[in-house]
């Protein structure tokens, strides 16, 4: 009976035996001819770059010496893998984004501008992303191009997309911005420093703990002009300094200017009520720059909600060269030539005001003739009747707008009277 | 082989078990890749011929080596490495297309028609029918997937193989519901026409059966009368 047992167990162990031995050696054999195959079809990583450079930027050759920083290799929404650097200045960043679909990942080449503007990427491999092809093959040279890597393109950047793949997509280049943004080295040479705050801080640090709670705001002076052409930075500035900020201090109606010059050591000069106030280390009352600023001095008025600067770039017999620079949200100007005479009292009296726009939020047409009205109506206007006159002929729906033009003029009647009040 | 025995291959590939249209299977790559374009349907085509044709070739030379209970992992093992190759091959080779096909290049692994062919053929047949059963398959497989590929790419993209034919475009045949309606379409007209074919091939037949039968019939009533 055992002998039977026996005899009937070995043909199921022989045959388990010899499934086992035949599919262990499928695998090997299957394994041995990968292997042979792999020899000769890998690609490598130099390869897949080299490749990836072909389609996305032909220009590339490999900086000398670049040895990338990988401090900050993991970003919240991916990481980075590997970082090159071409001569020109162009970094190439591969960056890695995650929650692709089923949680799968998608590798990109994200090429960054010397000026931290994105230039093109290209996808390196995936995983899990079946619908991959689905991107346009054009996608690299379009979607996110040009937008610049900063704080507000990191913050922003959601995504808004069709298909899971796209999201790991934004969250590679995400991840590329973040990395530029973090890293000290490529964040110095691509300029993304915040040059403004450092120039609030350096301000602030001048004028001490007294100003501590005023409210720093910056003046737009290198998009606002003061003769529709030339920038109130290019006016202020000379061949040796540019104006680089201009911070309006202010508290409670009390105002003062900082202008910030300097390229390398940032030079600060605080003028109130056309006076110097303060000025940094290496300042000095010799310097250009700084009888262009006590010269071409800034006028801030207040209306309701809204501050009104004006400068007066030109003074000459009683024609007065005046910009409105900023109020509230409207972002340029408004150029006007303001003539004033002596009234019989002595004080200054609009006699012509001829306006010249510069695209401040007025659109041509009917609110154009409106502003052309309200100039006129300020024909005649003295310090003291100003507010009713523009009161009765303000613009409604373009306010912003016409306080501008209010306070060019009240900044032209007000410099013609401290001249009159000096020269008496 | 004889001709009769290939020509059998031959049209059962093609024709009367045609993959796509006969058997329906492999339809995932089929309402996938169709939507890519004619090209990639022929580079998917290309890789399906290559991977039915080697792995039906292995499978027929072991067929009486690998044992019954362990026949799938062994096919599955052989299929997945030849999937593996092709996949090196494309990607080494034709990296524009390896890249427009992406993971259906994987799935060809799991692909039904190749392991229908290994279980239903290969593994019962011998090594040159097996070849001819893979070639002829994956032929099948390939003019049905590219004509497809070629109507969607007209009608959904104003295209064909990639040349711009025209602006006017119906975007649905480019969606995945044009994929579902032209495999409907194509598959409803295959079947008509092939029905009616074989109806009127079969007309013929007895046709001449009957004929056939006739001339017998009189041949030996001749016989008869003369005898």
């Amino acid at each position: 009976m055992a002998e039977k047992t026996k005899k009937s167990a070995n043909p199921t162990l022989i045959a388990a035996v010899k499934a086992v031995a035949v599919l262990v050696c499928i695998c090997v054999v299957c394994v041995a001819l990968l292997a042979v195959c792999n020899e000769f079809l890998y690609i490598d990583d130099e390869e897949r770059f080299s490749r990836a450079m072909r389609d996305v930027y032909s220009g590339y050759v490999p900086a000398d010496g670049f040895e990338a920083d990988l401090t900050h290799a993991s970003a919240p929404t991916g990481s980075i893998e590997k970082v090159y650097k071409s001569t020109d200045g162009v970094y190439i960043i591969e960056a890695l984004g995650n929650d692709g679909y089923q949680g799968g990942t998608v590798t990109l080449y994200v090429l960054i501008n010397p000026d931290a503007t994105i230039k093109s990427w290209a996808i390196k491999e995936n995983t899990l992303q079946s619908y991959i092809a689905r991107v346009p093959s054009d996608a690299g040279t379009k979607w996110y191009v040009g937008k610049r890597v900063d704080e507000e393109f990191v913050k922003d950047m959601t995504g808004a997309t069709v298909i899971k793949t796209t999201d790991a997509i934004y969250n590679a280049v995400k991840a590329a911005a973040w990395y530029c943004l973090n890293t000290e080295s490529v964040k110095n040479e691509l300029g993304l420093i915040d040059k403004e705050g450092l120039a609030r801080d350096a301000v602030k640090q001048l004028l001490g703990d007294g100003y501590a709670d005023y409210d720093f705001a910056p003046v737009n002076v290198s998009s606002a002009t003061v003769d529709g052409t030339k920038s109130v930075a290019d006016a202020l500035s000379d061949d040796a300094d540019k104006l680089s900020y201009l911070f309006r201090v202010s508290k409670d109606g009390d105002v003062l200017f900082a202008y910030v010059y300097g390229e390398e050591t940032l030079k600060i000069v605080a003028v109130k009520d056309g006076e110097i106030l303060s000025k940094s280390e290496g300042v000095e009352d010799t310097d250009a720059i700084v009888a262009n600023i006590l010269a071409n001095r800034i006028y801030t008025f207040t209306f309701g909600s809204y501050n009104a600067y004006a400068i007066i770039t030109n003074a000459a017999e009683g024609v007065y060269t005046v910009a409105g620079l900023k109020v509230g949200t409207v972002p340029n100007t408004y150029v006007l030539k303001v003539t004033i005479v002596a009234d019989t009292d002595g004080k200054g009296k609009v006699e012509k005001i001829e306006l010249t726009t510069d695209g401040d939020g007025w659109e041509q047409g009917v609110p154009q003739d409106n502003a052309n009205k309200l100039v006129t109506s300020l024909k005649g206007a003295r310090l003291d009747n100003i507010d009713s006159l523009y009161t009765d002929n303000k613009v409604s729906g373009a306010t912003q707008s016409a306080d501008l033009i209010r306070a060019a003029v009240q900044a032209a009647l007000t410099a013609f009277d401290a001249s009159q009040a000096s020269a008496d | 082989m004889k001709l009769k025995r290939f020509k059998e291959i031959a049209l059962d590939g093609t024709v009367r078990q045609n993959p796509t249209l006969r058997l329906v299977l492999g339809t995932c790559p089929t309402l996938a890749v169709t939507g890519m374009g004619a090209i990639s349907c022929l580079g998917m085509g290309a890789a399906v011929i290559f991977v039915l044709v080697f792995s039906n070739l292995i499978i027929s030379l072991l067929r009486n080596v690998i044992p019954d209970k362990v026949r799938i992992p062994c096919f599955i093992m052989i299929i997945a490495t030849f999937v593996t190759i092709v996949s090196m091959f494309m990607e080494a080779y034709m990296e524009k297309l390896f890249a427009t096909l992406g993971i259906f290049l994987d799935l060809i692994v799991v692909n039904c028609i190749i392991l229908g062919r290994a279980e239903s053929f290969a593994s019962h047949n011998p090594v040159l029918d097996s070849v001819c059963d893979g070639l002829f398959m994956g032929i099948g497989f390939t003019l049905s997937l590219t004509l497809m590929g070629i109507v969607r790419e007209i009608l959904g993209k104003g295209a064909l193989f990639g040349v711009q034919l025209w602006n006017f475009k119906i975007a649905f045949f480019a969606e995945k519901a044009g994929a579902f309606l032209t495999y409907a379409l194509f598959i409803a007209i295959f079947n008509v026409c092939y029905n009616a074919v074989e109806r009127k091939l079969k007309h013929k037949a007895a046709r001449n059966a009957v004929a056939i039968e006739r001339e017998a019939e009189a041949a030996a009533s001749t016989e008869a009368k003369e005898a």
